[in-house]
């Protein structure tokens, strides 16, 4: 299953960022100018499945990154280049930021049927019901955080362990993230963590996006240890990374 | 692997956590409050200006007494921003105000034993041996093996090395090394393949027979790699290990990371 599951990553990421699949094969840097029609609004995005990195970038500093490419082509998620970058935007005036490489999961076995346990159900959850706990800042992995109207745009879906009296104990939400891919984001409220409700609620997620015919994918940063075992212990395994350059939200001018 | 499966976990992380605690100079608990703890770094250790790390649930910082007040100053929130460059980056700004050249690495991911990997035969046309450090140190010069062997004069490795699983060819040559070396009294391996041998299972290999010596020795092993390489993180799991901590580092930049 994880073969399939790289191979159809791979090419729905190589349409996307419109290049050809074996750019992620070649072990070398490819650079793409940012399509406008790209899904999210990065300054620049490094993705690599391991043996080849394509970096694609807003067409204003497509030149400096050919100019100062990464080597090997690894380094595209590191701070010697990324660092450089948000520098040489700083002195045209725009405000950068990056982060570092965060970890990405692709499904190898088919999930296996979570037990729910006694007192607990799963419940479908719509925008309605996410409206309100994105307005109290809750389940942010899952639902989005307020005011971010690109996650508001993207997040499609979710489920909820929920207690008899329907409050929520844990929530997967579902993101897109392509062409026939959607992401899995999880939270547990704190007073019910350490039960396994992450992989109750993850693994019943990743059943449904299946149902759908469309590809589940994971994401966490590396220092997040619960994340990854949670995605180990959901069938999930490590197959890419991504790294990103973004723009700072600014304050709006006061009225 | 089940994430949950895996009887050596448990004990695998806490022996790992306690070494790190030892050489952060902090006790274990220290990565268990959910916060951030921030430490001066031990004389042990004078390599780098500051070590993070994490065990999921709290975060530690050690760094260089000259740069405790620049941490103490600008304290992420909440505690696992540590990792992040906008912390990170405030630290390198120090350095350069006071005319060092500091660098920060991204977070690694870093593993524990949860299972002992079956033993793995030499496939037809190689042998597998375990070398000791003298063999290390005749072959670190010809720089084949960054990983594995390591390079002269990098990351301490010339005193770090223990030993090493090595696969050979028929010519003697060596194609595949896992070595084994001192990482705060852990044994962390490290590994690589040369190029026109990749693809064939014999990364997974060494890792396997150089962990089973390790805990033929009973010694603890312990893994660690950068979250873009994918290959070396499906070694891990291919040999039993499971994520546990992830550390970052600022450091003298004309130091190797």
């Amino acid at each position: 299953m994880i073969a399939e599951n790289i191979a159809r990553f791979r090419a729905v990421r190589a349409r996307e960022l419109g290049v050809p699949e074996s750019a992620f094969a070649s072990n070398e840097l490819t650079v793409v100018e940012r399509s406008a029609d790209a899904l999210e609004p990065y300054v620049l995005l490094a993705l690599t499945l391991g043996t080849g990195t394509v970096v694609s970038v807003e067409p204003q500093y497509l030149e400096w990154v050919r100019d100062n490419p990464p080597s090997p082509h690894f380094r595209a998620f590191f701070n010697p280049f990324l660092h450089p970058l948000v520098e040489h935007a700083a002195g045209d005036g725009d405000s950068l930021a990056w982060r570092g490489p965060s970890l990405g999961f692709l499904l190898s076995s088919p999930p296996t049927p979570p037990v729910i346990p006694g007192g607990f159900s799963l419940a479908e959850i719509d925008q309605a019901w996410r409206s309100g706990y994105v307005e109290i800042g809750a389940f942010s992995n899952a639902l989005g955080d307020p005011g971010d109207t690109f996650v508001d745009s993207i997040w499609q879906f979710g489920l909820a362990l929920v207690t008899g009296d329907g409050t929520p104990a844990a929530v997967a939400g579902a993101y897109n993230d392509g062409d026939g891919v959607l992401e899995i984001g999880v939270d547990v409220a704190r007073d019910y963590r350490g039960q396994g409700f992450a992989n109750i609620v993850v693994s019943a997620m990743a059943a449904r996006i299946l149902e759908l015919g469309t590809l589940p994918t994971y994401y966490c940063a590396p220092t997040n240890i619960r994340s990854q075992r949670t995605a180990l212990g959901c069938g999930f395994l490590p197959a890419f990374s991504q790294g990103r350059v973004t723009r700072r939200k600014t304050a709006s001018p006061a009225p | 692997m089940n994430a949950d499966s895996g009887t050596m976990f448990p004990g695998s992380r806490e022996t790992v956590r306690a070494a790190f605690a030892a050489g952060m100079g902090v006790e274990p608990d220290a990565f268990e409050t959910g916060a951030l703890t921030i430490v001066e770094r031990p004389a042990a250790t004078p390599w780098y200006t500051a070590m993070v790390a994490t065990f999921g649930n709290g975060t530690v910082i050690a760094v260089d007494t000259a740069y405790r007040d620049a941490v103490e100053r600008n304290q992420p929130t909440p505690h696992y921003r540590a990792h992040y460059p906008e912390f990170l980056s405030t630290l390198v700004e120090e350095g350069s105000r006071r005319g060092e050249r500091l660098a920060a690495s991204s977070p690694s991911v870093l593993w524990a034993l949860a299972q002992l990997p079956a033993e793995r035969g030499a496939p037809a046309g190689l042998a597998l041996r375990t070398v000791d450090k003298a063999w290390m140190d005749a072959e670190m010069p010809n720089r084949r093996f960054e990983n594995g062997i390591g390079l002269p004069g990098v990351a301490g490795r010339d005193f770090r090395n223990r030993f090493a699983s090595v696969l050979f060819d028929s010519r003697g040559e060596p194609v595949a090394a896992a070595g084994a070396f001192d990482t705060f009294g852990l044994f962390e391996i490290g590994v690589d393949v040369v190029r026109e041998q990749r693809g064939k299972g014999l990364g997974p290999l060494v890792v396997a027979a150089v962990t089973r010596e390790i805990v033929a020795a009973g010694e603890t092993s312990f893994y660690g790699c950068a979250a873009t390489n994918i290959r070396s993180q499906h070694t891990a799991l291919a040999c039993g290990f499971m994520p546990v901590a992830s550390d970052t580092f600022v450091f003298p930049s004309g130091l190797g990371n």
